[in-house]
């Protein structure tokens, strides 16, 4: 036992083994950024063709809302529309506005179509953890509709530039 | 029977002298692992790779010197570093390497960013004139990262193992 002892104990022939250690952390905060492709639009309501036809509605369909999000498992984000400040469509007129999500993982459904007004109203919901892209045709695509509610308070000639503000949520 | 006696104990004598210093000398020249340093990355929407509508950026490295490593008491012998990874919530998406970005007189290997995972790999090791090495450095690289890797503090322990060879 004692020469076994004696000869694993050598220093030549032990195999000596020490260890250090040294840490690593990945924190990954949560992600909701929005932004708008396509820009300002224009919306023009156009004389009737015909005599005594209501005016036509205008629509435009050329902006994409782009979006990342990324948040806990099991809780989810909308996005809502409104007027910013004391904008407002011009008179004798309404606009309407409904989000097309894309059909991928995490990027939300539509909420229908609303009438924007002062009050927040939600246009997407169900956005989990997605990137939406940002090609030009990448996110939820924005349809706007200004729509002509009564015709004789509408002022020819009016230009009213207006802002509508979305704000992505965290669903409650 | 006397001298029979007398035999056996001087050469119990012997034997414990010889093992003491073998184990006296074994301790004395038990090589040693000094790491410092150490690597904690932020993720946030800063990271993203081309604004909102984009993911994450999906790779991340430290800094070249975010570890030092330090071995003393090699003695005359050749060693190796192992390296490999503890986890304590990390995520399976996740792929963390490691390379050794400083030059270091007789150390070989490991320069090449290479997997860190839970299993003892080969980093690096001395093959001539074995010496104690100082102010080794490494650097990690993480990758996998995605706006659908959920939100929160992912951590794992490195491990370096130094064998005498």
């Amino acid at each position: 036992m004692l020469i076994l002892a004696w000869v694993l104990c050598w220093p030549g022939l032990a195999r000596a083994q020490a260890q250090g250690e040294s840490n690593v952390s990945i924190i990954i905060n949560e992600v909701a950024v929005v932004k708008i492709s396509g820009g300002n639009i224009t919306l023009t309501i156009q004389a009737p063709g015909t005599v005594g036809e209501p005016p036509q509605n205008a629509v435009d369909s050329t902006c994409y809302l782009q979006y990342t999000s990324s948040l806990q498992t099991g809780q989810s984000r909308q996005v809502a529309a409104s007027w910013q400040s004391l904008d407002s469509a011009p008179g004798g007129c309404s606009l309407s506005l409904q989000a097309f999500p894309a059909s991928r993982s995490g990027e939300g459904t539509s909420a229908g179509q609303i009438t924007v007004s002062s009050t927040a109203q939600i246009i997407i919901s169900g956005i989990t953890r997605c990137a939406t892209g940002t090609g030009g045709t990448d996110g939820a695509l924005l349809t706007y509709t200004l729509e002509v509610v009564a015709a004789t308070d509408l002022v020819a000639g009016e230009v009213r530039s207006s802002t509508i503000v979305l704000t992505v949520l965290d669903a409650s | 029977m006397k001298r029979t006696g007398w035999r056996k104990d001087t050469l119990r004598k012997i034997f414990l002298i010889f093992g003491a210093v073998a184990v006296l000398g074994g301790l004395g020249w038990a090589v040693k692992i000094r790491v410092s340093g150490g690597w904690t990355e932020i993720i946030d929407f800063n990271d993203l790779q081309g604004g909102p509508g984009s993911d994450l950026i999906s790779s991340y490295e430290s800094l070249v010197d975010a570890v030092d490593i330090g071995i003393t008491g090699s003695g005359n012998r050749l060693w190796q570093v192992d390296i490999r990874r503890m986890d304590t919530n990390w995520q399976s998406g996740f792929t963390l390497e490691a390379r050794r970005t400083s030059s270091d007189r007789d150390v070989y290997g490991g320069t090449a960013f290479q997997q860190v995972t839970v299993s003892d790999q080969l980093f690096f090791y001395t093959d001539v004139s074995p010496n104690n090495a100082r102010n080794i450095k490494v650097q990690y690289r993480l990758s996998g990262v995605s706006v659908q890797i959920p939100p929160g503090t992912y951590a794992t322990t490195v491990c370096f193992t130094v064998t005498q060879r």
